[in-house]
């Protein structure tokens, strides 16, 4: 007999199985009566899974590394936070990309700054729009990067 | 999430730790040790790694301390924390290098010493056999119905709040639960 209930309703009434609404359930649906007995069966084997006792010197390395995190510099800390990013290929593209833009934009200051003297300000409104592009740009990296590791999440969660 | 008005116990301690009260960080520390090291050790299936991700997760809470707001239920927060590292650790493909070490050294945990008043041998392997099986099954679902199912299972964690670990609804969760635990229901049903 197949069941009419959704997959919530039927999640709900297996997951909580001891109510009176699965009870009542269970009473007319064979179908569903199977997968909670199979369900118990199920949270018994689980439950033969037990884990060792944790290491007596857990806490004497933890505190040993929070003494030796309070003792790191600010430049430490720092290298520390970003290192992650630079794990990933996208953010060390856009970051190498960051840097190239800047240093192009800083090299074009330094070859213009000596000829023209007249247009300082579109100069400067030359480099915000490039930083703007860039800051742009790293911000569409970052979305693909993000996309891609949903699109990936989401095809193992199916 | 916006701010809960009456923060629960540990977020009070968590807030006496940014207070620079380091005995409360004990008390948490205390607390939620083995909670957090044992679902990191069904998560990722090596016991040292589950200790190292572990230290890991309080060492983050502690310098996080500063800035500690109570907007979640402290636990929330905190297997936020480990699920985060945990499936990082997953996705690294770290735990195919550790797999090598398993070879060697079963779950990086302590052999347990079998002796004659203790169940025979043959039953010890017939468990062996067992176990290997739930841990096969579990480690063969997708990530987030890993986590979910062991924080549903083990941890009695609410809908709500796991769906507040995962960051996703708790319609998802149940989903992610259901699907989860189908899949386990039939890989397992010999068990039965």
């Amino acid at each position: 007999m197949k069941c009419g209930l959704k997959e919530s309703e039927r999640a709900e009434l297996l997951l909580r199985n001891t109510s009176e609404a699965a009870t009542n359930h269970f009473g007319q649906c064979s179908s569903c009566r199977r997968a909670s007995l199979q369900q118990a069966a199920l949270w018994q084997a689980l439950d033969s899974w037990n884990v060792p006792p944790v290491s007596s010197g857990f806490n004497r390395n933890l505190y040993a590394r929070i003494d030796a995190a309070a003792a790191e510099t600010w430049y430490e800390r720092l290298a520390a936070a970003i290192r992650p990013l630079f794990a990933q290929p996208a953010w060390a593209l856009g970051m190498a990309g960051a840097l190239f833009v800047a240093g192009f934009v800083l090299d074009h200051k330094s070859a213009t700054t000596g000829a023209v003297h007249a247009p300082t300000v579109q100069v400067s409104s030359i480099e915000a729009d490039q930083v703007e592009k860039t800051l742009e740009d790293l911000e569409m990296l970052r979305q693909f990067d993000l996309a891609s590791e949903e699109k990936e999440a989401a095809s193992k969660s199916m | 999430m916006g701010p809960i008005t009456a923060p629960d116990t540990d977020a009070q301690l968590m807030l006496r730790v940014r207070d620079g009260d380091g005995a409360s960080f004990s008390l948490l520390l205390e607390k939620h040790r083995s909670s957090v090291i044992h679902f990191l050790y069904r998560m990722v299936q090596d016991f040292a790694v589950a200790e190292e991700l572990g230290q890991e997760v309080f060492l983050r809470v502690y310098r996080s301390r500063a800035t500690y707001e109570p907007t979640a239920k402290f636990t929330t927060w905190l297997f936020r924390i480990a699920t985060h590292l945990a499936l990082n650790w997953l996705r690294d493909g770290r735990h195919e290098r550790a797999q090598e070490r398993l070879d060697e050294e079963k779950d990086g945990a302590p052999v347990l010493q079998v002796s004659d008043r203790k169940p025979s041998v043959e039953s010890r392997m017939v468990y062996e056999v067992k176990l290997n099986e739930v841990r096969g099954a579990i480690a063969a679902l997708p990530d987030k119905q890993r986590a979910a199912v062991l924080m549903h299972k083990y941890d009695e964690m609410e809908y709500s709040q796991i769906a507040g670990v995962l960051s996703c609804s708790e319609s998802a969760v149940k989903s992610l639960l259901f699907r989860a635990y189908e899949t386990l229901r039939a890989r397992l049903a010999h068990m039965a």
